[in-house]
């Protein structure tokens, strides 16, 4: 069957499947509403009290100053001792750039778990059901996660525990709503979120979070290398616009680009000089490309082709994903024979295949370790866990597996 | 009486609005939850479990005028949940049809209907969403992401894969004897 005759016989055929015929539990369904009571209007409390208000800080009575001040320095001298001792065992990784592979972190049943890559132990980090979205913090010595009991809706929690499991720390309710993005700052110290259009930042260490006023509806928001400015991105009809603003200046916003269409998988490099996205062109295509676009230059470079011979044999990309020294970006590539990894050079040029080509009925979650050695994938249920060698070599499967709703690897000094 | 003002009532508490509304979306809910599903039993399991939700948050809908899709993503979620809830591998059954279309050659058109009908089962549930959203119930692929929660691009490149995945099922199948070909029960 040609590619336009499925396109034509799809509607009728899916009516001709399932046709729609009045359900015989209707009135019985209606007796049940009847006799249920409506959620009450004014529980939905967003509807009528301003967000300020909610957020407001409680007044507290006097404090005694000079005890607080003791007790700060006295906290403040521990802290030293403890942050020196600390320093002494363990050295960090670099704040970008390839590091050393640590431990495997996933969610499962249990909640969230590490896993020994060498010998595939795991432990439970955090335990709890519905865990997942996870983010390891670039200094690779905490992890952040979500709690979302029903799919798609938003979190109802969201934690951070150290990885030697020695404290968490739980994330203000008011950054849960609507939460589109978080991601941790390269030194590990603060997680930018993007929640409801607005960005907000988080400090691990003392609990505070700073609004940012933005001119714009942010739908991400991700650090720029180790510059401490953030790009975020907004997305306005069939044009998404990139901004590039100190978090601590939102003044200076500066528009870094408009792309066409609707622009996804935007991410910076780690090294913060580039950004990459995929864009699945005008709605009657469904093509992908993935762009390259140069954060000094402004330059915006396509670096997979564009072939209008190929619609019977298409082959279209998606997915960004960069390598740990910014120079390739992994995508799925998308073929008439099956879908494979793909390793593109951000620079340009023919890109290099590896792994298995196969006809995916899941999506296909990857990452680069640590090291920029290897890439680790999930295969849809059933296939496995690889970790495929980016020189091409052959890849193997490893005896544990990750959850595809999230895992990170985390990043030790090499 | 217009559907806004339907609406609006039944997020007032009037429950002979909200059964109006019940009536006239029922069928085509309950079809596309079976061609999500692809199990009879779940998807009225999953329409109703979406229909008293919708009753029971009707209040907090803000935008009468964005009912339809409202009501979609919550029959979307509610599928989900059937299937989560669930956890072991939903039973796949025949769904036959009462009347189909007249087509030029009725043997070809009932053929291609089981490839396409054989192509569709083999998809992930979450795709098939976006393809029930998109073909059965003709929503733009904007509206059809939105409903769904997920960006565009995800709604474009699930639609992609999956008309993908369904000519390459379906090239299998041509190629391969019909009399291979089974269902599980």
């Amino acid at each position: 069957m040609s590619t336009d005759r499925l396109d034509r016989r799809l509607p009728e055929v899916l009516a001709e499947l399932a046709p729609p015929v009045q359900p015989d539990y209707v009135d019985d369904l209606l007796g049940r509403t009847a006799r249920m009571p409506q959620r009450p209007g004014w529980t939905y409390l967003e509807r009528w009290i301003p967000v300020s208000t909610i957020t407001l800080a409680q007044p507290t009575g006097r404090l005694p100053v000079r005890l607080l001040i003791a007790v700060a320095l006295i906290l403040i001298l521990i802290l030293a001792t403890i942050g020196l001792y600390a320093g002494s065992q363990r050295r960090l990784p670099p704040l970008y750039g390839p590091a050393g592979n640590g431990l495997v972190v996933t969610t499962s049943s249990d909640g969230v778990i590490t896993i020994d890559p060498a010998t595939g132990a795991s432990t439970t980090l955090v335990a709890g059901e519905d865990l997942c979205c996870l983010d390891v913090a670039p200094d690779g010595r905490h992890v952040a996660y979500l709690e979302v009991p029903v799919d798609g809706a938003d979190p109802t929690a969201m934690g951070i525990a150290a990885m030697d499991g020695s404290t968490s720390v739980a994330i203000p309710d008011d950054l849960l709503g609507g939460l589109d993005w978080y991601e941790w700052s390269p030194a590990g110290e603060r997680i930018a979120f993007a929640s409801a259009g607005a960005v907000s930042i988080f400090d691990v260490a003392s609990g505070a979070v700073s609004a940012v006023d933005t001119p714009f509806r942010a739908g991400s928001a991700q650090w720029i290398g180790t510059t401490g400015d953030l790009l975020a991105t907004a997305v306005n009809g069939d044009t998404t616009s990139v901004y590039r603003f100190s978090p601590d200046a939102p003044a200076g916003v500066s528009k870094v680009a408009d792309l066409r269409y609707v622009a996804e998988g935007i991410s910076v490099s780690p090294d913060g000089s580039k950004i990459a996205y995929f864009i699945w062109g005008p709605e009657e295509r469904l093509r992908g490309r993935v762009h390259v676009f140069d954060l000094a230059t402004g330059v915006d470079t396509a670096i997979t082709p564009e072939d209008e011979a190929a619609t019977a044999v298409p082959h279209e990309v998606e997915g960004t994903v960069w390598s740990p020294d910014s120079s390739l970006i992994a995508a799925t590539w998308l073929g008439a024979d099956g879908d494979q990894i793909a390793l593109l050079p951000a620079a340009g040029g023919a890109p290099q295949f590896v792994g298995p080509r196969m006809s995916l009925a899941g999506d296909m979650p990857v990452q680069f370790t640590p090291d920029g050695l290897s890439l680790l994938v999930q295969y849809p249920e059933g296939t496995g866990t690889w970790l495929l060698p980016v020189d091409g070599s052959a890849g193997r499967m490893v005896p544990w597996s990750v959850a595809s709703s999230g895992y990170d690897w985390q990043r030790v000094a090499p | 009486v217009d559907q806004r003002a339907l609406v609006e009532r039944a997020g007032r508490g009037d429950h002979d609005a909200f059964a109006v509304l019940v009536r006239a979306k029922a069928a085509r809910l309950d079809a596309a939850a079976r061609l999500i599903l692809r199990d009879r039993e779940l998807a009225a399991d999953a329409t109703q479990d979406a229909l008293i939700r919708a009753w029971r948050n009707l209040p907090g809908l803000r935008d009468p005028e964005r009912f339809d899709g409202w009501l979609h993503r919550l029959l979307v979620r509610a599928c989900i949940d059937a299937l989560r809830k669930r956890k072991a591998r939903p039973i796949e059954v025949e769904l036959q049809p009462l009347d189909g279309p007249s087509i030029g050659d009725p043997a070809q058109a009932v053929v291609e209907r089981e490839l396409i009908d054989d192509a569709l089962r083999q998809l992930d549930p979450e795709w098939r969403a976006v393809v029930v959203l998109h073909y059965f119930l003709g929503m733009p692929l904007p509206e059809a992401a939105s409903t769904l929660g997920i960006p565009l691009g995800t709604a474009k490149s699930r639609l992609h894969r999956s008309l993908g995945l369904m000519r390459l099922a379906i090239a299998d199948d041509v190629a391969t004897p019909s009399l291979a070909k089974g269902h599980s029960a």
